[in-house]
């Protein structure tokens, strides 16, 4: 999927106050661009109130262990087919002599029904959200981290070393994402990676994680090349080497602040892709392996009983798009308070 | 123009190589156990892995390996170990479904997009336009899947308004195909729909203030002809760019999902059906060929610009 948000401002807010910035006297004040887009930000209510959605849904998905100690009292794999539940006073079946589950009881115990195996669905919501959330956030981080990496050695030293970075960065972009994705999840997913001192075991949660982390590199890695390129040969990059810095500070205390804006439009957007794309893959079982679960293994399971339970389906979808949606809007108002212009193109 | 087609294909021929060498780095090269249990699929059993190991050549070296590896890609000589059946056959079975779907959902949510975009640059900041803003919104935020299998469920399964999924072939029966078609295009279409009408929607407010549409408004133009020469032809010129590489994607690989869910028994199901078994051949198969694909289309909608626009020919 592409994503041009170059010129695309979603509610408007965003550019509507920057630009009622300008007219205003404040823009005036000595302020780095960074503290300027904290500012227009902090007066894009939208942008913001999607935020603090994300970040509810966050704590509400850490707050799984204490949802399944103290309401539900079943953890996420517990759960049998003859478990009941008392409901207005009548003990029902969990899961019914047809083997259909029961939907929301809007109780405690069961509050968003059962899955075909009795497993209470909204333990199991909270706790795959969590690998969902962890999964995403990190992927980005480690994307983040990596793609500045190789775009500030790539558009600093230039020469060789960019041509051999951007030539790498080409063909992985030559793949689509998903599949990207599947090849290497399916490759991993029987004996895990072992790379030198590092071990990790087919089924562990870390290795959606690397995976999704590494396809999306390219996406960031490029423009802040491209960003460095035109950084690298302004005025206060010649004072630093004037003065006897190397490359190492100039790339990091001189350049790597003035990717910051860069950094936080894509941090934002990549959360919300990375999420999806972790969905995508679980749900073609090349991601989170069972007995793991996330918001794409329980849509996964959920689709295959959506005759007799489409609650397995709607409930974990509903939440993972809440939560896109709410990184996605919150991401729109980050772009237009810190780089109306960027160019972010993305895929999932 | 030559120069630059000539240039264009050998730059390609190259990517293609480094693909190639991609996909043979992750599937024989990533250091995690024996590669020929994996290949082996899930339930491997021993004549399987020595036969996989004599038949791939991993005891041999590197570069033997590779060799084998695409001699029998291209010469059709994959076959999955799990299922018996040879690839490249599987592979042409499906093609007719993939590009049913890719084909029509990239006509539909271009056309659909085009209204929308337009619709909302003509309305900018009024209700219509934040309506259609936050489906837009809503659109790119939902997996095509969970869409797709809600779809299939509520308005073929339940209301019974469409078929509950599969394909019938066009050359069979076109009324049954189209019938088949329209909700996997749907689905596939949202996203779309979604990134397309907001890209269009901020393209057509951005040349709407160029002079030569106030020139075309103050020789009297009619507003509609105004709006449809003048500001929708220049504002497609990156929708058109944008709308080749998602076809590609579609049929290199984004169609995987649509087409499980709406059991279209294309070449994505056939590889999401060897995802799931960890059925290794099919999956190198594919993804050598989608990545081809996405290369190809590269390629193709560079050349289309260079002819539309003799500056980037040009400059490259």
């Amino acid at each position: 999927m592409t994503v041009d948000p170059a010129t695309d401002f979603s509610l408007d807010l965003g550019a509507e106050l920057a630009a009622e910035e300008e007219g205003g006297g404040r823009a005036t004040e000595a302020s780095s661009p960074f503290r300027l887009g904290m500012r227009r930000l902090r007066r894009n209510k939208t942008a913001l109130a999607f935020g603090a959605l994300f970040i509810l849904l966050v704590a509400v998905s850490l707050a799984a262990p204490l949802w399944s100690d103290h309401v539900a009292h079943k953890g996420p794999s517990q759960g049998k087919t003859t478990d009941q539940i008392r409901i207005d006073g009548k003990l029902t079946d969990v899961v019914s002599v047809d083997s259909i589950p029961i939907g929301p009881t809007w109780r405690g115990e069961y509050f968003l029904g059962s899955d075909e195996s009795g497993r209470d669905v909204m333990v199991r919501l909270l706790y795959g959200g969590r690998n969902s959330l962890v999964i995403g956030i990190f992927a980005a981080l480690i994307t983040t981290i990596f793609a500045v990496l190789v775009g500030l050695v790539a558009g600093y030293f230039r020469g060789w070393v960019d041509a051999v970075t951007r030539a790498v960065l080409d063909v992985m972009w030559s793949f689509p994402v998903i599949i990207l994705g599947v090849a290497l999840g399916v490759a991993l997913a029987l004996g895990g990676l072992k790379l030198g001192p590092i071990s990790i075991a087919s089924g562990s949660k870390l290795l959606p994680l690397l995976i999704i982390a590494f396809i999306y590199i390219p996406y960031m890695a490029r423009p802040v090349r491209g960003q460095v390129l035109s950084l690298r040969e302004k005025e206060f990059v010649e004072a630093a080497r004037a003065q006897g810095a190397g490359p190492i500070r100039i790339m990091f205390s001189e350049l790597l602040p003035n990717l910051a804006s860069t950094i936080v439009v894509f941090f934002t957007l990549l959360v919300a892709n990375a999420i999806l794309l972790e969905a995508a893959l679980s749900f073609l079982g090349a991601g989170v392996q069972p007995p793991e679960t996330s918001w794409g293994t329980l849509i996964e399971s959920g689709v295959e009983r959506i005759v007799t339970a489409p609650h397995l389906t709607i409930v974990p979808g509903l939440m993972l798009v809440a939560t896109v949606l709410a990184l996605n809007v919150f991401g729109d108002g980050v772009r237009d308070a810190f780089d109306p212009r960027a160019k972010v193109r993305m895929e999932h | 123009m030559a120069r630059f087609v000539v240039r264009r294909l050998i730059a390609m021929v190259f990517v293609l190589f480094a693909v190639t060498i991609v996909t043979f780095l992750i599937f024989n090269v990533i250091p995690n156990g024996d590669p020929a249990v994996r290949m082996a699929g899930k339930i491997p059993t021993e004549t399987n892995i020595a036969a996989i190991r004599e038949e791939w050549g991993f005891n041999d070296n590197v570069l033997k390996q590779y060799g084998l590896m695409m001699k029998k890609v291209f010469t059709g000589d994959l076959q999955s170990y799990f299922t018996q059946l040879d690839v490249g056959e599987e592979i042409v079975r499906g093609l007719p479904a993939t590009l049913s779907l890719a084909i029509g959902a990239a006509i539909l949510w271009l056309m659909v997009s085009i209204v929308f975009g337009l619709y909302s640059a003509m309305r900018a900041g009024k209700v219509a336009d934040r309506l259609l803003t936050i489906l837009a919104l809503i659109g790119i935020s939902m997996p095509v899947f969970w869409i797709g299998a809600l779809m299939n469920h509520y308005l073929g399964f339940e209301l019974e308004l469409f078929p509950n999924g599969g394909y019938v072939g066009l050359t069979e029966n076109p009324i049954q195909w189209l019938y088949h078609m329209i909700l996997p295009w749907t689905a596939l279409s949202i996203l779309f729909i979604g990134f397309y009408s907001r890209v269009l929607r901020s393209n057509v407010l951005d040349t709407i203030n160029e002079d030569y549409v106030r020139t075309a408004r103050a020789k009297g133009l009619s507003e509609r002809r105004v709006m449809v020469r003048h500001v929708l032809r220049n504002s497609m010129i990156p929708i058109i760019t944008l709308w080749g590489l998602d076809f590609g994607f579609v049929l290199g690989g984004g169609a995987i999902l649509t087409e499980t869910v709406f059991t279209l028994e294309g070449v994505g199901q056939y590889a999401a059906e060897s995802i799931s078994q960890l059925d290794q051949p099919p999956v190198v198969a594919v993804t050598l060929f989608g990545a081809f694909f996405i290369v190809l289309v590269n390629a193709i909608v560079d050349i289309a610009y260079a002819a539309l626009d003799p500056r980037i020919r040009l400059e490259a």
